[in-house]
Formats: C-alpha cells, sequence, structure tokens
C-alpha cells in the first residue's frame, strides 16, 4: 500500500518532466532534453549564486582555522533557502491536496498518507538545501583540497538537513493549517503572513553583504554564538570540517526532530484535513449590476484568478509585490543611492543604466501571463464556449498582466527617479524602457504558455511552480536583461546613455509588436485547439 | 435549428465521430444516446464551437460553426457533463460574469437570475464561493448562466447528473418551455427513462456512428427505448 502512494507521489512530482500537458503523452526525446537544460540553468543560476557568497566566505574564514564556522554558516543558509522553497508547498500538499478526500476514502491509513508526502516533501527540501550547500562543499575543497573522511561527513549532512528543514516545514505549515482551518478571513491571514515572510526575506537579502563582511571581519565572535544559540548547527560545522564524532549528536538531533515532528502530524493528520470549521456562510442580498463591458467581465475574471488565492499571487505577482518594497528600501538608502549616482560613484548615466536594468529583473519575475492559460485548466471549456474572440481573451490576459505590473513598476521608478533627481530624458527613458518590458514580459509570457501549457494539475499553484512555461518565462525576461547589461559594457558604453537606451526601447517594441502579430493569428489558433 | 451535416472527428487516426448527420427543428427536444466513448461528447462539443473537425459542416439557426463561431455562440448555450466553473468567483459573480459577456441588460438580468435562481432554489447560496458547492448547485447554477442569455439552442451533457429530484423535475419543465418559444434541445443522456418520456426525438449513436434516429415512435415502436438501445448496442 505504501509502495503504491509512494510511486502515486514521485509520479505527480515528476510527471511535468516527462508527460506532455498538452497530449497527455509521453514527451519527445528532444522535447525532454530541452526542459531538462532548462531545469539545469535554473538550478545552476541559483547555485552559482551561492557558490558566489561560499567563495566570499571560504578561504578568510577556512585559513583562520574557523572551518567549523563556514560550513555552520553555508549549513544555516541552505536550511534558510530551503525552509522558503518548502514551507508554503508543505502547507499545500500535506493538508490541501485535491486527492487528500480520495485517499481518505480507500483503505489507507493516514499515517500512510502522510508519509508518503512527507517523503516527496523530503525529496524538495533536499533538493532546495543541496542547491546551497553543495556548492559551498566544492568551495572548500577548492580552497584546502580534497580528502574522502570530510567528503563522506558532508555527504551525509546533505541527506540529513533535508529532514531537520522537513520538520521545521511540516509543524510550520501544519500550524498554519490548524490556525487558518479556524478562522473566518483565512485568505487575509495567509496574505498578512506571507507579506511578513516577504519583509523579512527582503530585509535579510538587503543586509546579505553588511553580514557577509561582519562574518569575515568576526568569525571567531559569530562562532561562539553559533556555539552557544545554535547547537546543531555547531555540530554540523565541526563533522563538515572533519570531525566525525560531531556528526553523531546532529544526526541523532535532526532524526529525534523529525520523528516528534512526524508523530505529532500523524496523530493530527486526520482531524487537520477534515476541519472546516468557521467558515461565514454569506448571505445572497439582490442588488441591481451595471451592465459591463465584455472586455472588462473577463479583466475581472482574470483579477479574481490571481487576487483570491494568495499563494498563486505570491507565486505569479513577486515582481509587483517587489517593486512596492523597494521603493521603501531606497527611502530609507538615500544616501547611498546619492552617492552611488554622484560623478564620484558609477556616474548618472550607467547609474540609470543599472536602476533600469534592475527595474526590468524586477518585471521578468512577473509571471502572470505565463501561467494563464495553465490556470484555466479544466474551466477552459468555459472560456471557449463564450461568443468572445479567442484574440479578445488573450488581450485580456496580456492586459491584466501589464496593469498588475506597471502600476508598480511606474511607482518605484518614479520614486527613485525623484529620489536620484535624474536627468528628465534618461529618466523617461528608464520608465519607457520599464514599461515597455512589462508589455515585453507578458506577451512572451503568453507566447511560451500557449506553447508549452500545463491544463491538468491538482491544485492551482503546481500549475504554476510545477509547470515549464513560468519558470521559462522568468529566465527569458532575465537573460534579457543581462543582454540589456552585456551589450552596453560590450559596445554601448560608447555611445551616450540616452543613445544606448533609445536603440534598447526600439528594439523591445518591434519584438512587442512583432509577439503581439504572432499572437493574434497563430496565439489564438493555439488557444483554440487545446 | 441545428443542423449537422456528414460530421467526422478525429482523435489522431481514431475517427471519435464518422459522418455523423442530423437535423433538429425548433421546438425540439432532441436526445441524444450511446455508450461510453460513442462519440456523444465530442459530437456536442463540436456544434458548441468548442472542438475543432475535419470534415462536414455544422449549421446554428442557417450560421456556419465552422465559418461564424461567434455567431452560433451568441444564440448556443453549452453546458458540460462536468460543471467545472471559476472556482474562485461568487456564484452571483458568475452569473454577473456571463451576463456581461453576453450584454445581457441591468434588468433582464437581475429579472432572470431571480427567475431561475428560485425555480432552481440556489438564490440563498449565490453569495458562497463556486468553491463551496456541490456537484449539484453548480450544475444548477450552469443551467442559469446557460438560461440567462435566452439561447436559441441548448446543447447539454448528462444534464441531469447530480441534480436532485425537484431541480431535475425544474429543468424538464423548463426545456419544454424553452421548445415552446421556439428554441430547441439537444442533450445526452445514459438516463433512458428520462429521454423515452421527454424527448421528441433521439439519436443513437454507437462507434462514431449514427446506427439510429427519428421521433421516439420511429425509434422505438412498441418497445422500450431501454430495448431498443441494449438491441442496437449489441449488435
Amino acid at each position: 500500500m505504501l509502495k503504491a502512494l509512494l510511486k502515486k507521489q514521485f509520479y505527480e512530482m515528476t510527471a511535468f518532466l516527462f508527460i506532455s500537458s498538452k497530449t497527455g503523452k509521453r514527451r519527445e526525446p528532444v522535447a525532454l532534453l530541452g526542459f531538462g537544460l532548462l531545469m539545469l540553468y535554473a538550478v545552476g543560476a541559483v547555485g552559482y549564486m551561492f557558490w558566489l557568497i561560499a567563495k566570499t566566505l571560504c578561504a578568510p574564514l577556512v585559513t583562520g582555522g574557523l572551518a567549523w564556522v563556514y560550513f555552520a554558516l553555508t549549513g544555516i543558509m541552505a536550511a534558510a533557502f530551503s525552509c522558503i522553497g518548502s514551507i508554503f508547498t508543505a502547507k499545500i500538499k500535506l493538508y490541501e491536496a485535491k486527492d487528500n478526500d480520495l485517499l481518505l476514502s480507500l483503505p489507507v491509513k493516514p499515517w500512510q498518507i502522510l508519509f508518503s508526502r512527507m517523503v516527496g516533501l523530503y525529496v524538495l527540501a533536499f533538493f532546495f538545501s543541496a542547491v546551497v550547500f553543495v556548492p559551498a562543499v566544492a568551495q572548500y575543497f577548492i580552497t584546502v583540497g580534497f580528502s574522502v573522511l570530510p567528503a563522506v561527513y558532508c555527504l551525509l549532512i546533505t541527506l540529513l538537513l533535508p529532514l531537520g528543514v522537513l520538520a521545521v516545514c511540516s509543524l510550520l505549515g501544519w500550524l498554519i493549517a490548524l490556525v487558518t482551518s479556524r478562522i473566518r478571513a483565512k485568505n487575509l491571514v495567509t496574505v498578512v503572513l506571507l507579506l511578513a515572510f516577504l519583509a523579512g526575506y527582503f530585509y535579510l537579502y538587503s543586509k546579505l553583504n553588511d553580514y557577509l563582511n561582519y562574518v569575515i571581519a568576526h568569525g571567531a565572535a559569530v562562532g561562539a554564538k553559533i556555539r552557544t544559540a545554535l547547537y546543531p548547527f555547531w555540530k554540523m560545522g565541526l563533522a563538515a570540517a572533519g570531525d566525525g564524532l560531531a556528526l553523531l549528536p546532529f544526526a541523532g538531533l535532526l532524526v529525534g526532530v523529525f520523528a516528534i515532528a512526524y508523530i505529532l502530524l500523524s496523530v493530527t493528520f486526520l482531524s487537520v484535513v477534515t476541519t472546516k470549521r468557521g467558515e461565514v456562510r454569506p448571505k445572497y442580498k439582490e442588488k441591481p449590476q451595471k451592465q459591463g463591458s465584455a472586455f472588462f467581465a473577463l479583466l475581472r475574471k482574470e483579477t479574481g484568478r490571481f487576487f483570491k488565492n494568495p499563494m498563486l499571487a505570491l507565486n505569479c505577482l513577486l515582481g509587483s509585490l517587489m517593486a512596492l518594497v523597494l521603493p521603501v528600501a531606497a527611502l530609507f538608502n538615500i544616501d547611498f543611492l546619492t552617492r552611488l549616482s554622484s560623478a564620484d560613484g558609477l556616474g548618472q548615466e550607467l547609474a540609470v543604466l543599472l536602476f533600469t536594468a534592475l527595474v526590468c529583473g524586477v518585471v521578468a519575475t512577473n509571471i502572470i501571463s505565463a501561467s494563464s492559460v495553465s490556470l484555466e485548466g479544466e474551466t477552459l471549456w468555459l472560456v471557449k464556449s463564450l461568443p468572445v474572440k479567442t484574440g479578445k481573451i488573450l488581450a485580456v490576459k496580456t492586459a491584466f498582466h501589464c496593469l498588475v505590473t506597471a502600476v508598480p513598476v511606474c511607482i518605484f521608478t518614479l520614486t527613485v527617479g525623484i529620489l536620484l533627481r535624474l536627468n528628465a530624458l534618461l529618466f523617461a527613458l528608464a520608465l519607457l524602457i520599464a514599461l515597455a518590458f512589462t508589455v515585453f514580459c507578458a506577451a512572451l509570457g503568453l507566447v511560451i504558455n500557449l506553447a508549452l501549457p500545463n491544463l491538468h494539475w491538482t491544485n492551482e499553484v503546481t500549475a504554476v511552480k510545477q509547470s515549464a512555461s513560468p519558470m521559462l518565462a522568468m529566465f527569458s525576461g532575465i537573460g534579457a536583461v543581462a543582454l540589456f547589461v552585456l551589450g552596453y559594457f560590450a559596445f554601448g558604453k560608447h555611445l551616450p546613455a540616452w543613445g544606448y537606451m533609445l536603440i534598447c526601447l526600439a528594439v523591445l517594441v518591434t519584438a512587442c509588436i512583432a509577439m503581439a502579430v504572432w499572437l493574434a493569428k497563430k496565439g489564438a489558433e493555439l488557444f483554440e485547439r487545446l | 435549428m441545428l443542423k449537422i451535416e456528414n460530421l467526422t472527428k478525429r482523435y489522431g487516426e481514431k475517427k471519435a465521430v464518422d459522418g455523423l448527420s442530423l437535423h433538429i427543428e425548433s421546438g425540439e427536444i432532441y436526445g441524444f444516446i450511446g455508450h461510453n466513448g460513442a462519440g456523444k461528447t465530442t459530437t456536442l462539443k463540436a456544434c458548441a464551437g468548442i472542438l475543432g473537425f475535419e470534415e462536414g459542416e455544422i449549421f446554428v439557426d442557417g450560421v456556419s460553426v465552422r465559418k461564424e463561431p461567434l455567431a452560433c455562440k451568441q444564440k448556443i448555450a453549452y453546458i458540460p457533463d462536468n460543471p467545472d466553473l471559476y472556482p474562485f468567483m461568487s456564484g452571483i459573480r458568475f452569473l454577473h460574469f456571463i451576463a456581461d459577456i453576453f450584454q445581457i441588460g441591468a434588468k433582464e438580468r437581475g429579472e432572470r437570475i431571480k427567475k431561475y435562481a428560485d425555480a432552481f432554489g440556489l438564490t440563498a447560496d449565490l453569495a458562497l464561493p463556486i468553491s463551496a458547492y456541490s456537484h449539484g448547485m453548480k450544475q444548477k447554477l450552469a443551467l442559469i448562466s446557460a438560461l440567462i442569455h435566452e439561447p436559441k439552442l441548448v446543447i447539454m451533457d448528462e444534464p441531469f447528473v447530480g441534480l436532485d429530484p425537484k431541480a431535475a423535475h425544474t429543468l424538464k419543465e423548463l426545456m419544454r418551455e424553452l421548445c415552446d418559444k421556439g428554441g430547441a434541445i439537444f442533450f445526452s443522456t445514459h438516463v433512458l427513462e428520462v429521454a423515452e418520456k421527454l424527448c421528441d426525438k433521439v439519436a443513437i449513436i454507437k462507434d462514431g456512428k449514427l446506427i439510429k434516429s427519428g421521433t421516439m415512435d420511429e425509434v422505438k415502436g412498441d418497445d422500450s427505448l431501454e430495448e431498443v438501445f441494449l438491441e442496437l448496442a449489441e449488435k
């Protein structure tokens, strides 16, 4: 029985890799290879970022005799990254999976359902922690040279660390599910929790450089604090640095914490997944409703879809959220920004270019249109049965993406532009590029989603997280931003900044027009064939 | 009202519907029966303009589905076998969404929502999110949304599944009312007793091919529809 559940779990997790959601058939080898390469690129990009952090920390700490502090810190980073990546998935997969009712109706013990889901989550947590910890280990061996025993210890730590992450995520997921199953304003609470989480994340990210410098300068003091406050990471650090005996308390602690978490969850699993108390039954009051246009009806539909589900909003509207948070961060760092854009710093022209790249990078993380076709899912019949031109349906999807992205982006650009007292021409070009890039990302996302739709999912969030199109759209956008920056350093610096920006704007507008033409003809045909 | 001429739809090599022709006149309730996988849903979807087809033609009130799908969709209401509606909308929001798409005026939509929601006993639940609806409630909501724009032709796939007896009775009454006003209904069902009592005409499909069609008396003669169907299906 458990074997069947585990097989189902792994099939659910990996189906998007091997099965085409469009045809329901196994992917062609070439498509599989392309998808694999894309995944590798994504993992490589994140891994490279942590590689650079590890590189900054490794040599100063290891040569200072604080190798264990290095490992403890990278272990903390791996655990934190893995928690971020797994916590909300844990809540959804454990307590909100659409097949909970089906599985509970089968002659399967609840603990077996929980166990199979936790195994799936372990793999996810392992993936996230390994992306951070493996580059750190590699960096260590490059610095000190390879030896077998520490490598074995590091391997064991890589396998053990996700257990602790899983325990924490499951318990926090359980807590969130327990609270939200008993409260009325479920969506509001989830949104507040997510925003608090995001605020903390941005704060830590903005302070990352300061923290790294502090750690390098005060390695021993940081080590002492870890030793007293974070016992498991102290032991983990020692073990990774070659002290095999330290591995025993570390492993014992993680296995123990995981066992406690598992027992607690298995006892309460059934009651949490079947509790639906506290939901208010709204009363219907007849109210006159004005006739609206079909375009706005469709736009309201898209708005409802994305804003009624906080998890969906968080995953798809990350860029908009960042664009709203970053101006606040800019307000607190006016001095730094002014210095940066002064003649002694980067100079206004380069600062504006880099700021434009930053705004565009933020825009690229919005993956609304790249998920919007997939999210039609089983309701696709409805929109196809309506007397509305397919072109209009696609235009609404693009317009919604542009609207929810452009407003925060304008706020962000205007705030920074005013704070830095940017030259009017450069400022106007930065704003125009940001807006054109918003349209570019909206159209590109839709093009990619039409080519790679995922219409069969058990949870809306999986339609975003486990589909190729949102990831491909995001990385394509980031790739375009990288081209913008690299292009400037390669040949754009020989031009005045406004000239280079004008060329980029023209390229963007041309690409947008080309995609709009494609969407109106080929895109509409693809949508009708779904 | 609905003219299907030599309809052929393939999925890869397999012909799901093979040269099917049917004519449905105004005022007729036309039943469509066949075993699972016979091609009923494919035919209904093609008539509703949701699914393309390789050969043949479909006309709704004289308008080609292939050439003018939007004009046809304005005249049609389609209800699938499993009414997956937008779970993030409330019932009333969904009805207003459909009314906006079909450009129904404020007064008319208010009257029709009241009429049909009261008839199906769904008025008190209209403020609930659709995600909280049972299958039967979703089916009722889909039916109300189908009737809200007063379609000339209603295409329904297993419309009685999930409905409580009172709602099923109401639906039968509304079907007759719509046809008496000059509309037409084309629906599939596995409940042969319902088809026998309700339909003016019936068509039996097997492996994508029409094997018998006509008035109820022409198709079943002195036997019951169930006996005729089982005999034909086993041939």
